[in-house]
């Protein structure tokens, strides 16, 4: 098992401040290592070269590289060995720049104990690597997209234009979502359904698209490149293929009138019906809820397309990538009951009044009082109905009603220049392109502007009764209307919890499903190969969710048009023998890469490296391929072999954050005390207790463990349990009789090296005030002889 | 006046921190049976908090109009109680002993409840007319409707708890 | 059943009826009254200082283990307040330092849904039913403020629910939940009254034969002040306002003075005898 490390000057950026030449003899003494070298530039051309030479003099099979961040340079020199025969895994890296002689520099020589110690570290570590093979899956190239609003569909054609087989599962008899059933569209006031329904038609029409309506999905399994998918159709009583869409037939026979959801219930349809004339695909579907049984339209219909035998359809999707575009509902404005939705018949909500101002609409486009029937003369719309109100748990803003709101005032206005329309708002949120300009239209067409929520609507005898408070002038008000239209906000999709629980999928406080990083994965899920576009991650317009629909497109794309994945051989797997089946690995997987089929599975194509699991199971039944217990295990042991320095610390950095804080803390020449070992994790959850406890039994002073900011985490919430852990892990310290406050988390950001160094700074401060390691056990003795001595007393006589 | 931080610090102490989050709408004045009647609106009166203006905030007819409906704090889109607000100020004018239209009253109410552990009729109670003459009027249209009712009863009950009543309201009345 | 009852200091004075009412209605439903040991007042709306107001309620809560019932509006909303500010454990630990018994957590509950709960159950109990009487039911403010008890806040249906199986007619009341302005009536006295005589003159537009109050405070404001204030505006009223304990009690065809009838300013003597009345017809 030769060993070669190499140690880099750096030009002087190492060898300015530590003794290279004394690293370089000590490395050779250590055990395994066959050749040692010094190299100016070890990343240069020639440095490689001096490498590759020695790999096969020496027949090394494995490299310490002592230089820059791995962060840096991993990638390089793991192609060097490889390029010399060596498995690219069999490489470690010494991080004695960033982390020791750029912030260590006016402390040469503890900089250069502390540089022993890293190689040391990294040498137990790379004795025990292992030769990992990346692995490549094939997968399949289907896409199921699940929702067929707007965003669904942009996903749907984008990807079958680009050649990859969509299967579209929308659970209504239509595809089109809301956005059909709305009137014109801001912010350019184009009619809503002329400029989807060709879209939606083409969705039809496309040879590479499956599209299956009034279906609801069942189960879904695997991961990324193959997922499973169950589902099933719901039976229409109509066969799709007979119905022609004439709908006059059957419907005018049919006796039962119900009210009609697309139109939010201000218009009537029959228990035989088609949702909409536009709906796709053009046919009629039997409501079972309604149907009371007559058999009228089977009689009626010239097609024999009415089916009452009909049963619903399983059926089985094998994908490689799913979309989730599952959009939302309307705020349910009865709950807010000082509105009096629901008791009072002319307050309406904005779904409603885009129904009526639609020229194919229950009214046919006149704006009606529904008590009364006649035209409205003075209409209030009410703004922040269901969203910004703590009351109904809708903290957020819903995004789109102020916008919605100022273009159903415009149609009203164009229609009936005399009605009278007032917006009541708190604030007017029209932010994006055209949409101020949207707003000053609306203003010069007349609008009324009132800066007031609304407290309550009071009905007395027929007339509705507005009472607020005119914000801009102090008075409290009570103003007579025709017609309120409450502006309702969006909520995620009622069902999608149930959706979400089949794949993993985490949602927000605000019950929408959340993205993998707020910025800058703005269509991604957690889970890999699941995206997510339109409203199902958050209220937003058209153009917005039509962005998603193809952004989510384009993801899947290049994940699967390989038709092959690469596995990074970084994964979890199992010791089958010692698995007692607990599941706690499930749980904490924040990937949902565990399985427990007796005993636990890793699925490696989803499995993305965190450790959790690893640091979580009881058993020590998992492990991982790359940074295993043993390696970390020998780290540990390597830095507290020479307790060099008081206090000596063990650190635990996660890859992503606080590694690269420490990292940067490095690059922006911050300065600290030399007295952390840092072991590179890949998450804060990483860390096993033990790994804690053998640090500190091996004479460690204190164990630094610093994860990405709480809610920031690269697999979601690893720090979360990281901290949880310790929690656990401080009331053990505090029962063996060591002080808790050994064990220290904290949280930094990529860009907080200021932040990395102030912690270590304070954390090394808490350690001196508790002494070294053990302090407090000589204080305990001595305590719990004086009692002794006491009770003896007091028992004497 | 400049703004009284300390002031603002206190009434947030009391009504709660959310306070801050205040995003005038209104919702809160228009709640009020007596809306009509406030000047400033509650939503003002949150807003002097804010300010630190207390002169403002202490000084006025609004916050002894003020019925204790609670129907601003059902409807604060912000979950904050514009009740508490106005209860905080009440108690914080009481402290700089400026006179509202009511503390005769809550004053006799309240030392009842310390020296007895209840209240008697107060409204009827000769002590009431005396320190209150102006509601004395009120108090004998009352009175000469109830006490052919044997409602009227001018003894008051004595709790055996009355020394923990009286902790309760002097160690905890200190905030 | 088995509740700890809290009177609240009215039942000692103007809230008689209420509470002699409560008492008997009670015991017909077979339900066991124990009287809270050494009650104090809960403060009310006249405590400015809410640690006080807390701690005043804390006091009565922590007395007992059995769920606590009163039939005041005012005491069950400041009960309830404190509960729900106590569950703050600063604020617990705070309050408890100066209680002799410690609080520890309290069910509490209404008369209102405890005898709408037995009556639901055991509808023979209803020996006069109230036949075509028309009742507009008065919630007032605190009954369900603040959220999270008995009802919704703001379009609470409890009382009409209660009415109906008394087979009488709950009225759609538009100001049912509208403030009676009785805690301002001190200082404010023309405002409090504006707001009391326009819920008399709704309930009697509304066609209401009976009004039914479930707090003493708004039972003041339209009984007792009620021959005041039509004199002062001038309209006759009339309309005799019953706590929602009486109105259960004359269905339960329990003796009018037993349910403090004589005690109300306006008489209800002729509501109870048109539903005598309107029982002999239909025998
Ligand atoms: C009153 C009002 C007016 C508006 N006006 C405008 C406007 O003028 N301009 C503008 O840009 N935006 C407007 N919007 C916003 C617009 O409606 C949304 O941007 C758009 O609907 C988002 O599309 P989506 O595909 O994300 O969601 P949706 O339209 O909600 O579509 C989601 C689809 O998924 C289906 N689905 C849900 N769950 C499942 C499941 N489990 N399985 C299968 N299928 C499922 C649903 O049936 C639905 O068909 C308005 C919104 C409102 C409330
Ligand atoms: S390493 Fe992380 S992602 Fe992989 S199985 Fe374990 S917990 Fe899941
Ligand atoms: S209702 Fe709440 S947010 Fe609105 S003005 Fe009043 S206190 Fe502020």
């Amino acid at each position: 098992m030769p060993l070669g490390v190499y140690v880099c000057h750096c030009g002087l950026n190492i060898a300015g401040v530590l003794n290279v030449e004394e690293l370089k003899s000590f490395a050779l003494k250590l055990p395994g290592v066959a050749v040692a070298r010094d190299l100016p530039f070890s990343c240069s051309d020639i440095g490689q070269e001096q490498i590759q030479k020695d790999i096969a003099e020496y027949k090394l099979d494995r490299i310490v590289v002592a230089a820059c961040s791995p962060r840096l340079h991993e990638p390089t020199f793991r192609r060097a060995i490889a390029k010399a025969g060596l498995n690219p895994y069999m490489l470690e890296m010494a991080n004695i720049r960033e982390q020791c002689s750029w912030v260590h520099m006016d402390q040469p020589a503890m900089a250069t104990q502390k540089a022993k110690d890293l190689i040391r570290m990294a040498v137990a570590k790379a004795a025990l690597l292992q030769p990992l093979e990346q692995e490549s899956i094939p997968v399949s190239k289907d896409v199921l997209v699940i929702g067929g609003g707007v965003a669904g569909i942009a996903a749907a054609l984008d990807l079958a234009d680009a050649g990859l087989h969509v299967f579209l599962v929308e659970r209504r008899p239509t595809i089109g979502g809301h956005m059909a059933l709305l009137t014109d569209v801001f912010p350019t006031n184009d009619c809503s359904i002329c400029v989807l329904g060709p879209k939606m038609s083409e969705v039809f029409n496309h040879p590479d698209i499956t599209l299956i309506t009034y279906a609801e999905i069942l189960n879904i399994e695997g991961s990324v490149g193959n997922f499973q998918v169950t589902g099933h159709r719901r039976a229409r009583f109509v066969d799709e293929k007979l119905c022609k869409g004439c709908i006059n037939e059957c419907a005018s026979v049919c006796p039962v009138e119900v009210p009609n959801e697309y139109d939010f219930g201000i218009g009537k349809r029959k228990a035989i019906y088609i949702p909409y004339p536009q709906a796709v695909p053009l046919v009629a579907c039997v409501d079972p809820k309604a149907c009371i049984g007559c058999a009228r339209c089977v009689e009626a219909c010239p097609a024999e397309a009415v089916k009452f035998e009909q049963q619903p359809q399983e059926f089985k999707l094998n994908v490689g990538a799913i979309i989730v575009a599952t959009g939302w509902q309307p705020f349910d404005a009865t709950r807010k009951e000082e509105y009096g939705f629901g008791r009072y018949r002319d307050v309406i909500t904005t779904l409603q009044m885009e129904r009526m101002l639609n020229a194919s609409g229950p009214t046919k486009g006149d704006v009606v009082r529904p008590s009364t029937g006649e035209i409205a003369k003075s209409i209030a719309i009410l703004q922040c109905v269901g969203s910004r109100d703590a009351t109904v748990g809708n903290i957020y803003c819903s995004r789109i009603c102020c916008m919605a709101s100022l273009k159903n005032a415009q149609l009203v206005k164009e229609k009936y220049p005399e009605t009278d329309v007032t917006i009541y708002y708190i604030d007017i949120r029209a932010c994006g392109e055209g949409y101020e300009e949207f707003y000053v239209r609306a203003q010069k067409l007349g609008i009324n502007f009132v800066r007031a929520r609304v407290s309550r609507i009071d009905r007395v005898d027929k007339d509705i009764y507005l009472i607020f408070e005119d914000t801009q002038t102090g008075e409290v008000k009570r103003v007579k209307h025709d017609l309120a239209v409450l502006s309702v906000g969006l909520e995620p999709d009622q069902n999608a919890e149930v959706l979400g629980n089949l794949l993993g999928l985490s949602r927000r406080p605000d019950r929408f499903f959340e993205i993998a990083h707020p910025k800058m994965r703005p269509v991604e899920a957690h889970i890999d190969g699941v995206f997510i576009a339109g409203c199902a991650s958050g209220p937003k317009e058209i153009p917005i969710s039509i962005a998603q629909g193809s952004a989510a497109a384009a993801k899947a794309i290049k994940l699967l048009h390989k038709g092959e994945l690469e596995l990074e051989p970084t994964s979890a797997y199992v010791d089958q023998d010692l698995c007692a089946e607990c599941k706690i690995c499930v749980e904490v997987c924040p990937k949902k890469a565990i399985s427990v089929k007796s005993p636990a599975y890793v699925d490696e194509a989803a499995c993305k490296g965190c450790g959790s699991c690893a640091a979580a199971c009881p058993k020590d039944a998992i492990n991982m391929r790359l940074f295993s217990d043993e390696q970390i295990l020998a780290q540990v042991r390597a830095a507290t072999e020479e307790t060099s320095e008081f206090p000596l610390i063990v650190a635990f950095l996660c890859n992503w954050c606080s590694y690269g804080a420490a990292d940067l803390a490095g690059t922006s020449r911050i300065q600290y005390p030399t007295n952390a070992r840092n072991i590179r994790v890949m998450c804060s959850a990483r860390v096993d207790p033990s790994f804690v406890l053998e640090a500190l039994r091996r004479g460690a002073d204190g164990v630094l463990i610093a994860g990405c900011r709480l809610g920031e985490c690269h697999y979601r919430n690893g720090n979360y349990q990281a901290l949880q852990r310790v929690n656990v892990l401080k009331g053990v310290l505090e029962k063996i009789g060591l002080d808790p406050g050994r064990v220290k988390i904290v949280w930094c950001a990529a860009s907080e090296g200021e932040i990395f160094a102030r912690d270590l700074k304070e954390f090394i401060a808490e350690l001196k005030a508790m002494g070294p390691i053990g302090t407090e056990l000589e204080k305990t003795k001595v305590e719990a002889g004086d009692g002794k001595e006491k009770t003896a007393e007091g028992a004497g006589p | 006046m400049a703004a009284d931080e300390e002031f603002k610090q206190e009434v947030l102490r009391l009504a709660g921190p959310e306070v801050l989050t205040c995003i005038q709408c209104g919702t809160c004045s228009a709640s009020c049976p007596t809306a009509h009647l406030m000047k400033p609106s509650i939503r003002r009166l949150v807003k002097h908090c804010l300010e630190g203006k207390k002169e403002e905030a202490l000084r006025n007819e609004t916050i002894w109009l003020c019925t204790s409906c609670q129907l601003c704090t059902v409807r604060c889109p912000r979950g904050i109680r514009p009740k508490a607000v106005v209860t905080a100020l009440k108690e914080l004018a009481e402290r700089e002993k400026i006179k509202g239209k009511d503390q005769a009253y809550e004053e006799l109410f309240q030392r009842q409840i310390k020296d007895y552990g209840r209240i008697a009729e107060i409204l009827l109670s000769g002590e009431f007319m005396f320190v209150f003459p102006q509601g004395a009027l009120q108090s004998m249209e009352l009175g000469l409707e109830m006490a052919p009712k044997g409602k009227i009863k001018l003894a008051v009950e004595k709790i055996r708890g009355r020394d923990e009543v009286r902790r309760i309201m002097e160690e905890l009345g200190k905030g | 059943m088995k509740l700890a009852y809290y009177p609240g200091c009215v039942s000692r004075s103007t809230g008689k009826e209420m509470d002699v009412s409560t008492r008997i209605v009670c015991a017909a439903l077979g339900i066991a009254l124990q009287e809270l040991e050494d009650w104090n007042c809960c403060g009310a709306t006249h405590v400015p200082s809410e640690l006080v107001s807390v701690g005043l309620a804390a006091r009565n809560l922590a007395q007992t283990d059995l769920p606590i019932m009163t039939s005041c509006s005012i005491c069950y909303s400041n009960l309830r307040s404190a509960a729900l500010t106590m569950e703050d454990p600063q604020v617990r630990a705070k309050v408890n330092a100066v209680l002799t018994k410690k609080y520890s957590g309290a069910q509490i509950r209404h008369a209102l849904d405890v005898i709408l709960e037995v009556l639901e159950k055991n509808d023979e109990l209803i020996t006069v039913p109230l036949k075509d009487l028309k009742v507009a039911p008065y919630y007032g403010c605190l009954l369900t403020r603040p959220r999270g008890g008995i009802d919704q806040p703001e379009f609470p249906t409890i009382l009409e629910k209660l009415i109906k199986t008394l087979a009488a007619e709950p009225l759609d009341f538009r100001l049912k939940t509208f403030c009676c302005g009785g805690p301002i009536f001190m200082p404010q006295e023309q405002a409090a009254e504006d707001i009391a005589f326009l819920i008399l003159k709704e309930a009697k537009k509304a066609g209401a034969e009976v009004i039914v109050t479930v707090c003493p405070l708004c039972h003041l404001m339209l009984d007792a002040k009620q021959k005041a204030l039509e004199q002062r505006y001038g309209e006759k009223i009339g309309i005799p306002v019953l706590y929602v304990t009486q109105l259960v009690g004359i269905a339960l065809g329990l003796n009018p003075d037993e349910l403090g009838l004589e005690m109300n300013a306006v008489s209800p003597m002729p509501v109870v005898e048109k539903v005598y009345e309107k029982m002999a017809e239909e025998a």
